[in-house]
């Protein structure tokens, strides 16, 4: 059964038809890739799904239950999380506090009980032990108790994604995960992708500019151009399609092609 | 084993809370002895009154503007309205204090909610302007209300005294403190740090940040109703737009997201202001040379984000640091 599924998703921003009529499925367990050029409305197709923008029309289906308007807490509830191009930590909190607060949806106890602290310790221990233990998972266990905005670039993103894990989600969204990134920061980053959809039975979906990291990790890619989509097919397919390379790759096809 | 078999953490924690239990307690009974050998006069208890009201309405707007991130001005306002309906509970209906307290608390909190539903939608300057204009409108209103005597005041039996302010006072700070450190008080932290993401993270803002609003309120509320049955008389202009703004600066003063800070400020605010009493023009000048040398060398106020801790533990380390999640 598609886990996602979109319908005549569109937006428009004044009289900019950032995203047209996007129709698009994802399967359960997919690991599949979103690409185009910039301002093709990538991240506009993402803000709809995560539920921080509403859609102008159509509709958006996760695991059969529509979600359309659905507010962006709710639609994490429903097991989907996502990080963020420019990258949106809890800069001056400790790593280990930025995974923490995303144990958010899973707390039992009450507001009573939260200000009288009235046997919330185990608890709160666990969560501290959880955060901690998926932080050793993605390697930050020794950044654990350090201020998020000090980390270096590509831990930062990393903390995201662990973040995003903490909600555990079927469902994650990663929005530029390499933006920004060297190339061996990239290299590591398509490791840890594919390692993490293996370990926690993840579907993925990913937008990204750089070319080796969708065509090496995404075994399905989906190309939007002026808010359409323009192809679809394997990283084979993609690289060989003319319209994709008369819209996107361009000059850059024989990068590509290596 | 016994004693032995609980974890590191956790003796120290107790540790931690029997140290601060004693101390709050060696306090209090600090101040009673020095009243009755006559250290303390009437007009120092006057002032340790008011210093206890001022840390809690410090730390209730911490909770709000520290913690959440939401920018209020209008504490007062809310002082106002646990002032007027406390004193109305026992004044007119004749009700027990303890009961006029929560009366005070439970309408301002009521208010809180009100107000917030639609304020909370804005940021920033937009949320102070509507909060500032609620405390003028709530001023206003109560000018305007015959019942509880309009711009003459309203008269009210001393019911307050030193231990209701710092019983009350105490309570404050460990319910605020228990909340920011739990994980609803981690959701408003995250609010405060980052909406988008809050919300990215399961984190319902508009309901962390209504709840921040409201609870802040009940306890500005509960501050007004001391206050209201210490001094005797109340009247919209002790009410005023002034009166946040000196809320507003214990916390900015103490550190943004800081309990301790706001308590450490609002002693010495109200320290200060009474020492310099005798010298009204002087007293002005010093208070803003304080306030401005403050900003400069500590511009994240006095703690910034950091709390008062303990820096030694009694009890015996074992021979290694607890691995956290180790197992």
């Amino acid at each position: 059964m598609a886990l996602l599924e979109t319908k005549g998703l569109s937006m428009t921003f004044g009289g900019l038809r950032a995203v047209a009529g996007f129709d698009y499925i994802l399967e359960e367990g997919e690991l599949a890739g979103l690409i185009g050029p910039n301002g093709a409305g990538k991240t506009t197709v993402f803000n709809m799904i995560s539920g921080l923008l509403a859609p102008t029309s159509g509709h958006i289906y996760y695991a059969g239950e529509e979600i359309t308007r659905l507010p962006a807490h709710e639609v994490t509830k429903r097991g989907m999380a996502r990080t963020f191009q420019n990258i949106r930590l809890f800069s001056q909190l400790t790593a280990l506090e930025n995974v923490m607060i995303a144990f958010h949806r899973h707390v039992k106890y009450g507001y009573a009980r939260a200000f009288l602290h009235l046997n919330i310790g185990r608890e709160e221990e666990e969560i501290r032990e959880s955060a901690y233990r998926l932080l050793e998972e993605v390697g930050l266990a020794e950044r654990a108790h350090q201020i998020a905005h000090n980390l270096p670039y590509g831990e930062q993103r990393r903390l995201e994604i662990a973040r995003a894990l903490a909600t555990r989600p079927k469902l994650l969204l990663l929005d530029e995960p390499a933006a920004g990134m060297n190339i061996q920061e990239t290299a590591r980053l398509k490791t840890f992708i594919q390692e993490i959809h293996d370990r926690y039975n993840l579907t993925i979906l990913v937008i990204e500019h750089d070319m080796s990291l969708v065509m090496g990790v995404c075994r399905r890619i989906t190309v939007l151009d002026y808010g359409m989509k323009i192809a679809e097919g394997t990283p084979d397919e993609i690289r060989s399609n003319p319209r994709v390379i008369e819209a996107y790759l361009g000059e850059e096809t024989a990068d590509v092609a290596n | 084993m016994g004693l032995l078999s609980v974890p590191q953490h956790r003796l120290e924690k107790m540790e931690r809370q029997l140290i601060w239990g004693a101390f709050v307690v060696l306090l209090y009974l600090l101040i009673i002895g020095l009243k009755a050998l006559g250290i303390i006069d009437q007009y120092t208890t006057n002032n340790l009154v008011l210093a206890g009201i001022y840390v809690i309405l410090g730390v209730s707007l911490n909770l709000i503007n520290g913690f959440t991130g939401q920018f209020s001005i209008g504490h007062a306002g809310f002082m106002s309205i646990g002032a007027y309906f406390g004193a109305i509970a026992t004044v007119k209906f004749g009700l027990p204090f303890a009961l006029a307290l929560l009366m005070g608390g439970l309408v301002a909190a009521l208010a809180g909610m009100l107000i917030g539903l639609p304020t909370l939608r804005l940021r920033g300057d937009y949320l102070a302007i509507a909060t500032l204009g609620f405390g003028e409108i709530i001023r206003v209103v109560f000018l305007n209300w015959e019942y509880v005597g309009g711009a003459r005041g309203f008269s009210v039996p001393r019911l307050t005294n030193f231990t209701w302010v710092y019983v009350i006072a105490v309570l404050t700070v460990v319910i605020i403190r228990n909340w920011v450190q739990s994980a609803h008080g981690r959701a408003c932290i995250a609010v405060r740090e980052d909406e988008v993401a809050a919300s990215a993270m399961g984190i319902n803002t508009t309901l962390y940040k209504v709840i921040a609003f409201s609870v802040g309120a009940a306890f500005a509320g509960i501050a007004g109703a001391l206050y209201a049955h210490y001094f005797f008389l109340i009247a919209p202009h002790s009410f005023g737009f002034l009166r946040s703004v000196e809320v507003l600066i214990i916390v900015v003063l103490g550190g943004l997201g800081s309990i301790s800070g706001s308590v450490i400020a609002a002693i010495l605010l109200t320290g200060l202001s009474m020492l310099l009493a005798n010298w009204p023009y002087p007293r002005l000048i010093i208070y803003s040379l304080t306030l401005i040398g403050i900003m400069i060398y500590r511009p994240g106020g006095l703690m910034g984000m950091r709390e008062i801790a303990l820096p030694i533990s009694f009890i015996k380390k074992k021979g290694e640091e607890r691995q956290l999640g180790a197992s």
